[in-house]
């Protein structure tokens, strides 16, 4: 591998962005992560410090790789500019039109030509950011899973003008990342959105139509189907603000009743119930993070 | 506990869970049957049901041999006139269920319980043909590919308190997870998984992904314990094309509306595992 493609770019490191660049850095990329705020980069750091620790202490790798992660592999900036020896940049900022489009552009403006630029959108089109990318050809989605420093599964989707030249070499940047990619097709929530907010959407309305109590639901999926967690668990893990705001994106651009969330959504929301960051949402969580206390 | 011996009536795949949770529990099952000739069938199927449940790992050698030598096969219906519960589980057709329902309580004890294993009709339709619908209710047993079982206990519009609490007591004593739910249809986990594979049917024919990536998206994305595809491949095309049809025209609901994919399979012969083609193939 060139010199050159040993370098990584992640814009934005929140939940998302400090996952990937974990990723990266720990596959021997050169990642360079970009955030514009300066608090975000360095909880971040300490965020990326303490998960390899804890790689150290479990025996996944030795005291010397962690340090040369944090110290050489791993760099935080507010300047686009250090993105100029990047083969892949990785978009993990707000999940907002504008604001993807505009750190591609700002990205276009510091990278080498060849550089691709993937999106790790949610619900957005791949066409639509590429649109304000300056180079369409060459973006495309690689949509990693929360928390993306464990979960193996990345979707990547091409968007209408994406050449087959960009997805040869994703591909294979995935694969050396170490990540398990599947190709869908692209349209809204690819597959692990298109079905998870639907059945969670499912089994909202099923309890909001008193066909059962939320245990009895999150039992009998567990139980009866092998889920690994019951729907409301799993909603109070995501939260009720995103699953509003996720329903409501697929809803607009599909139009099909299944994506729409279920009024009781919106109530939890306003009543501040969004799940366990909040310490209520469809079970009561106390101080200790325990359900039902 | 008031039931010592149980009765299964009619002897379908999903009887084959039944004997195993209740003879797994260490109770005495008799399996009726109407014809002499299903009866070597069944007991065929049930022990490579239980082969596999080996493979898997999911039970023992030994505690296969004592599922086995719990269950009495009997094409006789009156060796069930002893039982404190008969479950029925025959063919998913409603006439026959109603017909089995309507036998049974002119011959069971009158404060034996008499249950219904159907997935896609009304409990209490089934338990109006039985003389005292009181002491009537569904027990629709799942089993997920993870093995775990479960049961739906159904509190149909005429049956007793005494009757669902007594279920409840029995599921304990199996030690076996259950919920008490109404006789809507599909109860609780086919009224929600039956939308959650049409809707993967939809999205495949429809180019979303091919099978493979479809497959791996959804177990290594959401740790489900198989994708869409493979397992409708196990379950079988025509079963699920039967339950979402059934569901459909009891709720109107466009969710439950077969996806043509589904149709053209099962048309073609492609019903999964048991013909060695489904959306996967295994031959
Ligand atoms: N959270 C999830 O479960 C999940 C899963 C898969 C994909 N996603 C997608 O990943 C993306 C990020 O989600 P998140 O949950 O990590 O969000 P987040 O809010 O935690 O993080 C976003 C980060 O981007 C930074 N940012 C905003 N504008 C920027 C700019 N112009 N330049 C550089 N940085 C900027 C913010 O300061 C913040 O640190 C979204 O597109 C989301 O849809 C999220």
């Amino acid at each position: 591998m060139s010199e050159k493609s040993k370098y990584v770019g992640v814009l934005g490191c929140g939940t998302m962005g400090v996952g990937i660049a974990i990723v990266s850095a720990r596959a021997g990329f050169n990642t360079i992560v970009i955030d514009t705020q300066q608090s975000a980069l360095d909880q971040a750091a300490a965020f990326a410090d303490k998960f390899f620790a804890k790689s150290v202490k479990k025996g996944k790798m030795s005291a010397q790789q962690k340090d040369e992660i944090m110290g050489e592999k791993l760099t935080w900036s507010m300047n686009y500019d250090a993105l100029d020896k990047c083969s892949f940049v990785i978009e993990a900022v707000f999940e907002d039109l504008e604001v993807k489009q505009k750190v591609f552009s700002q990205a276009n403006e510091s990278c080498p030509k060849e550089t691709i630029f993937a999106t790790n959108t949610s619900t957005l089109s791949i066409t639509s950011i590429a649109a304000g990318s300056g180079r369409p050809e060459q973006v495309i989605g690689m949509h990693f899973c929360l928390p993306a420093q464990v979960m193996k599964l990345v979707e990547v989707t091409r968007g209408l003008q994406t050449s087959d030249d960009t997805f040869n070499r994703t591909v294979e940047f995935g694969e050396t990342l170490g990540q398990v990619l599947v190709n869908t097709k692209e349209r809204p929530g690819f597959i692990l959105n298109h079905f998870i907010v639907a059945f969670n959407n499912d089994c909202i309305r099923a309890y909001e139509n008193g066909l059962a109590s939320v245990e009895d639901i999150d039992k009998a999926v567990k139980h009866g189907l092998g889920y690994p967690m019951g729907p409301f668990e799993l909603l109070d893990y995501i939260g009720m603000d995103t699953q509003l705001r996720v329903s409501l994106a697929l809803f607009n651009q599909i139009h099909d009743h299944s994506f729409y969330p279920p009024p009781l959504v919106k109530r939890m929301v306003d009543a501040g119930f969004l799940g366990r960051k909040t310490g209520r949402g469809f079970y009561k969580y106390g101080e200790s993070g325990m359900f039902g206390t | 506990m008031r039931i010592q011996n149980v009765g299964v009536a009619g002897f379908d795949k999903a009887a084959g869970i039944i004997v195993q949770v209740i003879a797994g529990g260490g109770f005495p099952v008799i399996a009726w049957q109407k014809d002499e000739s299903g009866l070597e069938k069944s007991k065929k199927e049930l022990s490579e049901a239980l082969g596999n449940a080996i493979n898997s790992g999911f039970i023992t050698k030994e505690e296969k041999e004592d599922i086995l030598n719990k269950i009495t096969f009997t094409s006789d219906m009156t060796s069930l006139k002893d039982a404190d519960v008969v479950i029925e589980s025959a063919v998913e057709d409603v006439e026959i269920k109603k017909g089995i329902f309507s036998e049974l309580s002119g011959l069971i004890r009158e404060d034996a319980v008499l249950a219904t294993n159907t997935s896609c009709f009304s409990a209490t339709e089934i338990a109006g043909s039985a003389g005292n619908p009181q002491r009537c209710l569904g027990l629709h047993f799942l089993e997920s590919v993870r093995g775990t079982k479960f049961v739906e206990i159904v509190r149909t519009e005429n049956s007793s308190e005494e009757t669902i609490s007594l279920a409840v007591e029995f599921c304990s004593e199996l030690n076996i997870e259950c919920v008490v739910v109404k006789d809507s249809p599909g109860f609780l986990v086919n009224y929600l998984f039956v939308p959650y594979m049409n809707r993967a049917l939809e999205a495949y024919d429809q180019g979303l992904a091919d099978k493979e990536d479809l497959d791996t998206a959804i177990r290594m994305g959401l740790g489900y314990p198989k994708g869409p595809l493979e397992l409708i491949d196990k379950i079988g095309l025509d079963k699920h094309l039967h339950l979402t049809g059934q569901l459909y025209r009891r709720i109107n609901d466009p969710r439950f509306s077969a996806p043509s994919i589904l149709n053209r399979k099962v048309e073609g012969g492609k019903l999964g595992i048991k013909t060695g083609e489904g959306f996967h193939s295994y031959k």
